[in-house]
Formats: structure tokens, C-alpha cells, sequence
């Protein structure tokens, strides 16, 4: 399945693991984006140091997106687990990122777009493969997330994405505020 | 796959214990000893399923040599077929006949014997349990390899084809030719004789010519299709054909042909690594890669590599890969790299490459800077 309105754009993905990056990467092919590049170079060890890495690096990323704007189809996409915090809680550290970098705000319509999961990306993985998921509990590293299949994750993403809010299979929060996030790259 | 290796007084290895993972990235400076796993998979590889003799396999100078002691050992752990398989091989050497031999090797699975050999008689176990043979064999190398396939010794007999299963390979550019005087049913390490193991491929693979092709479009400017073109009785030369851009252009044709040794090295080197991706990475397939990086531009590495970590997720498969370029480091090292090290000139050890997050440098910067 391609997505009209999508294809041809390039997408630079940002992101704190290996998990949400082949997430990514699977669900923007079935998009009909093309991955650029993956930005992926966490430390191994050190509490949140995955996400500090992405905070780090954001700012750099937003920067140089803009300046390929002229360039049709660039976008940006950060993925980060949301993990303790609210989605949008999560979404204004990266904001407070670009201000620390005496950068602009993210506009509305730019291509930068934010795929935050709550507690991990696991919670998507489970709850777009039909499984029981919650955004209260913590999946990472349990037996039950071990068998994801993120092919089939990824699918089912882009296909609950592309019904009527009103007839979409999720009503996990940090996934409708994806698919929200996903219109960015239209 | 392989989840365990043990090594005890060949080359710098010396009570060596590793457990890769179904992916894996060695790390390392020059001289740690990456290279020599990868060599002995290998060696085990040959002398297993194709009876290679002891002083060709382990020949004197592979015993470390700092170490006085004449016996090698090696161990090899292999999950699959229902089980765990353990293989255990003693090599003996007296130094003073230049000669060494099989002083024992054993198979098992879950702890269930398959094979042994000791003193110079080999006994051998059916799928059932009891002793099926008990003969006297040669103690220059390994009756596994002459074993015929059997019904009632399936056990025994898949081990012996997962091994000869593990590829091997250090591709090298400069030297691939583009004659294929024949077909070559396996690829050599160096893919020297890429155009003769392509060869064999269009013959028995014919969708992977087709996915081979589609892959190399993208990195290859121009790349039209490529085939084996008659160059004799029945030599073959690789030939690349090629759309000309500026076609337009007074005095030029639309298109081109050149063979593979006309292309870059770094061309030559993506020929070799799709192949290599579509051809190998199969499920109960070991792939051991060393430096597959070199000549290759660097917005080329990340395509194939991903490629080939996707594809060996898929496929079950195992990839064991050797890399100093910082594209490959960044990419794996967090949760896939292995760092092979030693203390000054004594034996190879191995730990999971860890750096924690202060200062936010790399993994690639970590090691650059001698901080691993």
C-alpha cells in the first residue's frame, strides 16, 4: 500500500534506538517516503543518555532541514520514547532544544515531524499487532514484546493512519498524536 | 547460529571464551584478533566437511607463541535443529616430527553424544540414542567429513551442513576479475572469482539476478542491466551495460557496455556486497564479513547495511561483521558491538563495547580517541 501525497519525500530519521528506527524506516516505505539518511549513534550505557543524544542532536538536524528546504520533499523525523512523561511533555524538551539553539520554533507546516510513544515503541508494537497494550505500562525488554513482528507494526500504522480518525483501530494517545504528526509530511 | 566460541593456545588466543550474538560487530584495534575468528570459522569449517589434515589446518606456527604447552583446543556452540549443539576438538603437536594429529574430537546435541574420537577409534551415535559404529579412523582429520548422510544420522549430518554453511569473506576489489572461465559453486573469501560464482548464481537463481540488478541501480549511475557475455568455448565475461546521459551530445552513443574490471573498485566492491546480501544471508546461513566498507563511497555504506541487518533479522540468519569505519561503528556499536582487545602483547580478550553518554561523543570518537 503507497499513500498518495506522500511519495517522494525524503525523510531523515532522528531517532534514540534501533527499535523505533526499523519502525520508522518500515513505516515510511509503506508511506511511499524514501529514508535519506538514519541519524542513529546513542551512547550504550548511561540513564536517558539516548534521549539527551536526540535532544543533542535535534537542533542541528532542524537546522540543516530548513536550510534544504529549497530541496522539494526534505523532511525530518524524530523518534523518541516518551518513556515517564506526556507526549507533550516530551515534545517541548525538543522545543526547549531548538530555543537553546537560538533556533525558531517548529512551524506548522514544516516536514519535521515527532513519533513519540508512550511508555517505548514497544506499546505501539503490541497495540497495532492486536495485542492488549497501555500507555501505563512498561513493555521494554518484557517476553511479551519480544516477539513484535514491526513489518507487520509498521502495516498496520500507515493503515489505521489512512481510515477516518473516527474509524481508526487505536485510541492510544501517543498514537493519534503521531498520526497527527504524520500529516506534517504530506 | 554460533553463541559460543572457545579458543585455548592458537595464535593470541589463549583460554578464550566468546558468545556472539545473531548480529554482531568486532571491534578492535590492529592485531586484537578479529580477523583470527574469523580465520578459524574458517579452518573449522574445512576441516569438518572437507577433511582437511591437522598440519594444514593447524599448522605449528598457529600454537601461540608465547604459550610452551603442544595441545589447541577449540570449542564450538551452534543453536539449532531443536537443540544445542556442542563440538569440542583437541589438536596435538610434537614439534620435534613436524607433525600433530586429533587427539579428540567430539559432537554432541543437548548434551547427547553424536560423535567421538579418541585413540584412534571414532564412535559414532544414531538419532535414537545407542552406539550405531565404533571404527578405527585416520588421526590426521575429522571422520565428520566423510560421514554419508543417513536417515538415522540427521543429527550429526545437519551440523555438518551448517557448517559448510558459514561464508567467509574479505571482499578485495582490486583483484576481481571479470573472466568467469567456469562456473564456482562457492565463492572464495576475496571474491577474486566474483564473475565465476555470479555464473553459477544465473543458473541456479534466477530472481536473485533480478533483485541483485534492482539494488545495484541506485548506487551505480547509469547501470542498465548486467549479464555474462560469451568470451570463449565456454569462458564468460561480466559485463556491466550502461544508459550514457548526454546522449544528446554530438559523436555519442545512448549506451555502453564495460566488464567488471572496468568499473571502480568501489563499484566492483557493491557488485560484491549486494551479491553477497541476496545470495548468502538465507536462514541457517552464517555470514562472516571483514571491512566490507573499503572503497565504497560513504552514502553507499548505510543503504547496504541496512539492507543486510534487516535481511538477517528476517532470514533468522547470522551476520558477524569486522569494521573500522565510523559509519558501521555508529551505527551498531550501541547494541551489536563487540570490543576485541589485549593488554600489551598478551592474550585477546573480548567485552560488550560500552561508553556511557558524557559529553555525548560517539562510538566512532570513543575509539578514535583510544578511550574504549
Amino acid at each position: 500500500m503507497t499513500v498518495t501525497g506522500k511519495g517522494g519525500v525524503r525523510v531523515i530519521i532522528l531517532v534514540e534506538d534501533q527499535l523505533l528506527e526499523r519502525f520508522a524506516r518500515k513505516a515510511l516505505e509503506v508511506l511511499g517516503c524514501r529514508t535519506l539518511r538514519v541519524v542513529l549513534g546513542r551512547p550504550s550505557t548511561g540513564q536517558d543518555s539516548a534521549k539527551q543524544w536526540v535532544d543533542l542532536k535535534y537542533p542541528a538536524e532542524v537546522k540543516t532541514c530548513r536550510q534544504k528546504s529549497h530541496q522539494k520533499g526534505i523532511a525530518l523525523l524524530v523518534g523518541t520514547d516518551a518513556d515517564q512523561q506526556t507526549v507533550d511533555q516530551r515534545s517541548r524538551t525538543l522545543a526547549t532544544a531548538l530555543q537553546g539553539a537560538k533556533l525558531q520554533p517548529r512551524g506548522k507546516d514544516e516536514k519535521i515531524v515527532h513519533w513519540i510513544p508512550r511508555w517505548s515503541i514497544e506499546t505501539w508494537g503490541l497495540a497495532l499487532t492486536g495485542q492488549s497494550a497501555d500507555e501505563n505500562t512498561r513493555y521494554k525488554n518484557t517476553s511479551k514484546a519480544k516477539g513484535i513482528d514491526w513489518k507487520a507494526a509498521a502495516s498496520a500504522f500507515v493503515e489505521d493512519y489512512c481510515k477516518p480518525p473516527a474509524d481508526r483501530v487505536t485510541s492510544l494517545p501517543s498514537l493519534v498524536a503521531a498520526y497527527r504528526e504524520t500529516d506534517r509530511l504530506t | 547460529m554460533i553463541n559460543h566460541l572457545y579458543i585455548d593456545n592458537f595464535r593470541s588466543f589463549v583460554n578464550f571464551e566468546w558468545k556472539p550474538g545473531s548480529f554482531t560487530l568486532l571491534l578492535g584495534d590492529n592485531g586484537a584478533g578479529k580477523t583470527s575468528v574469523f580465520d578459524l570459522l574458517e579452518t573449522l569449517r574445512e576441516f569438518i566437511t572437507s577433511g582437511t589434515e591437522t598440519i594444514v589446518a593447524f599448522p605449528a606456527h598457529s600454537l601461540t607463541a608465547w604459550d610452551l604447552r603442544l595441545e589447541q583446543t577449540f570449542e564450538l556452540g551452534i543453536q539449532g535443529n531443536g537443540g544445542q549443539y556442542a563440538y569440542r576438538l583437541v589438536i596435538e603437536h610434537d614439534p620435534e616430527r613436524k607433525k600433530n594429529r586429533i587427539k579428540s574430537e567430539r559432537l554432541a546435541q543437548d548434551n547427547r553424544a553424536l560423535y567421538e574420537y579418541e585413540e584412534g577409534l571414532a564412535n559414532l551415535w544414531g538419532d535414537d540414542g545407542p552406539v550405531r559404529a565404533t571404527f578405527p579412523f585416520d588421526w590426521s582429520r575429522s571422520a565428520i567429513a566423510t560421514i554419508p548422510e543417513r536417515q538415522d544420522n540427521t543429527c550429526l549430518t545437519w551440523f555438518r551442513r551448517r557448517m559448510s554453511n558459514l561464508f567467509v569473506f574479505s571482499p578485495d576489489p582490486v583483484r576481481m576479475t571479470s573472466e568467469a572461465p567456469e562456473e564456482a559453486e562457492r565463492p572464495d573469501r576475496h571474491l577474486y572469482r566474483l564473475a565465476s560464482w555470479l555464473r553459477h548464481l544465473s543458473q541456479e537463481r534466477m530472481t536473485l539476478m533480478t533483485e541483485l540488478l534492482d539494488s545495484l541501480r541506485e548506487p551505480i549511475a547509469g547501470l542498465k542491466k548486467f549479464g555474462l557475455s560469451k568470451s570463449g568455448k565456454t569462458a564468460r565475461t561480466l559485463e556491466f551495460d550502461f544508459e550514457f546521459g548526454h546522449g544528446e551530445q554530438k559523436n555519442s552513443g545512448t549506451s555502453f557496455s564495460l566488464p567488471l574490471e572496468k568499473l571502480s573498485e568501489g563499484q566492483r566492491n557493491l557488485a560484491a556486497l549486494y551479491t553477497i546480501l541476496h545470495a548468502v544471508v538465507e536462514e541457517d546461513n552464517i555470514l562472516c564479513i571483514d571491512e566490507p566498507d573499503n572503497y565504497v563511497a560513504l552514502r553507499e555504506i548505510q543503504p547496504w547495511l541496512i539492507a543486510l541487518k534487516d535481511k538477517v533479522e528476517d532470514r533468522r540468519s547470522q551476520c558477524l561483521m569486522i569494521s573500522h569505519h565510523p559509519e558501521l561503528i555508529n551505527y551498531l556499536a550501541a547494541d551489536h558491538g563487540e570490543w576485541f582487545y589485549r593488554e600489551e602483547t598478551g592474550p585477546t580478550r573480548v567485552k560488550r563495547f560500552e561508553w556511557n553518554g558524557e559529553g555525548m561523543v560517539s562510538a566512532a570518537e570513543i575509539i578514535a580517541r583510544g578511550w574504549a
